[in-house]
């Protein structure tokens, strides 16, 4: 429905802050569409899904513990807790096995590629 | 009239065009009164030439629903829509050329607005709000291209895309009765079922829909003149890596960006080659000879796959899922992060 690649622009300190700002980015998104779906008079009959392939990031985005490594973040990525909180969405564990996103993020074969 | 003399007058120009049979024959001649839109000053005879185009995420997700619950998907288009607008401003533009004028030195004041125009495209989009609005569609929040109207017995969308409008529904009745309404206060081309918009292609059948955007590849291909040379066999190889080099700089940028321009409308249907476009759009700034080169070598390899169709099948389950990924392959240096983002309606 849709799907971005994108180089960040901002410089992370680690991985882990740079897969929470994804996070927080793809947290948009989806609220923009379930926004839209509504103006469409559609109700989802579950809650969204958000699968993040990175435990740490899942982490402190359900860990209200105020994280040592994380204080340095930018407020406009703690959107992903809130929204949780709120019922917006769910997050999920998903092995990086399963990504379809690697067809984003990674020069692959063709196999890969259309298979998802 | 006369020119005030505190005022200045834009110019204008005929433009011809013969429109053609799909065989190649003479249609008709068209002329149109265009003005010379660069001639104006902002704060004088414009102010705001903001205007809105849909999104094409909005587009998937129509398209998609229309898919699910089996709803009616046609198009239309406004014939000379930017003609419609009202200006707001005093314009005054010289008198069009074969057009005499009672008087030598006189101009003509503006009450609607001209193709070429800057406030053009905003004053159309807002005419059009308008007459939407009388005909008891709501505008959307969250896309203001989208427009909604739902009775208890029906339910229509209505998106547009400058002069093109795509509608979404359950009742063709409602429909008919939309493009009479249309067509009396604009005159409208009916294009029956979408078929072909912005250069996409749409299909349907009973096992959903489907958006290809074949023809556009292959204009692309045909720009980049790849269209009969031997063919790379993989495509954007996974070993190398493309970096602001010190190589010397293209000597044609503008058919670099031209091309990778193309690749970046093509991603509207092909998420599989949007790490490929992020790749090489990285250096739209100052293309180097291999960056052109490796382009050209990534679009050939578009030829093996030009048909691939993104394909909204009808026997979803309405869910939800999104998901996310990102790598940073060994660095964190702002050149190996990059960030993938799928959303899709319906289970994967």
């Amino acid at each position: 429905m849709s799907w971005k690649s994108k180089k960040q622009n901002i410089i992370s300190c680690s991985s882990v802050e740079a897969e929470y700002r994804a996070l927080a980015s793809a947290t948009r998104k989806l609220q923009w569409m379930c926004f839209l779906l509504h103006d469409l008079q559609q109700s989802p009959s579950r809650l969204p899904v958000l699968y993040c392939d990175n435990q740490s990031a899942l982490h402190i985005s359900t860990n209200h513990v105020f994280h040592e490594r994380t204080k340095h973040l930018d407020i406009d990525c703690h959107l992903v807790r809130e929204k949780l909180q709120a019922g917006v969405m769910r997050l999920l564990p998903i092995s990086s096995h399963n990504q379809t996103t690697d067809v984003f993020t990674k020069a692959s074969g063709p196999r890969q590629f259309y298979e998802c | 009239m006369e020119l005030p003399s505190d005022a200045t007058a834009i110019g204008n120009k005929w433009v011809y065009k013969i429109k053609r049979h799909v065989d190649g024959s003479v249609e008709r001649y068209k002329a149109r009164l265009v003005a010379q839109g660069y001639t104006q000053t902002e704060g004088l005879d414009y102010f705001e030439t903001f205007s809105l185009v849909a999104k094409m995420s909005t587009i998937r997700v129509l398209l998609a629903l229309a898919s699910i619950h089996g709803w009616h998907l046609h198009q239309l288009d406004v014939n000379n829509a930017f003609l419609h607008g009202d200006l707001h401003e005093v314009v005054y533009m010289k008198v069009p050329q074969r057009v005499s004028s009672p008087k030598p030195g006189q101009v003509c004041k503006l009450l609607k607005s001209l193709y070429g125009l800057k406030q053009a495209s905003r004053q159309w989009f807002e005419k059009l709000t308008q007459f939407l609005y009388a005909q008891g569609f709501v505008q959307a929040t969250f896309d203001h291209t989208l427009f909604i109207k739902s009775t208890v017995s029906s339910f229509t969308a209505l998106l547009v895309y400058v002069d093109n409008i795509i509608l979404v529904g359950t009742s063709l009745t409602v429909f008919d009765e939309l493009k009479l309404a249309l067509h009396q206060t604009f005159r409208i081309k009916n294009l029956g079922q979408l078929k072909f918009f912005l250069g996409i292609e749409v299909a349907r059948s009973s096992k959903g829909i489907s958006m290809c955007q074949r023809k556009y590849c292959l204009e692309h291909l045909e720009d980049a003149k790849l269209t009969s040379c031997k063919r790379a066999s993989t495509p954007l190889d996974p070993s190398s890596r493309l970096h602001q080099d010190g190589g010397s700089v293209y000597h044609d940028v503008a058919a670099y960006r031209r091309l990778v321009g193309r690749l970046l409308y093509l991603t509207t249907t092909r998420p599989d080659i949007a790490y490929a476009t992020q790749q090489l759009s990285q250096f739209m700034a100052s293309p180097t000879v291999t960056h052109y080169q490796a382009t050209l070598e990534y679009s050939d390899t578009l030829r093996d796959h030009l048909v691939v169709a993104y394909f909204f099948p009808n026997h979803l389950i309405y869910n939800y899922l999104a998901s996310v990924m990102l790598i940073g392959e060994g660095a964190y240096t702002l050149e190996n992060l990059f960030l993938g983002i799928v959303s899709s309606l319906g289970n994967l």
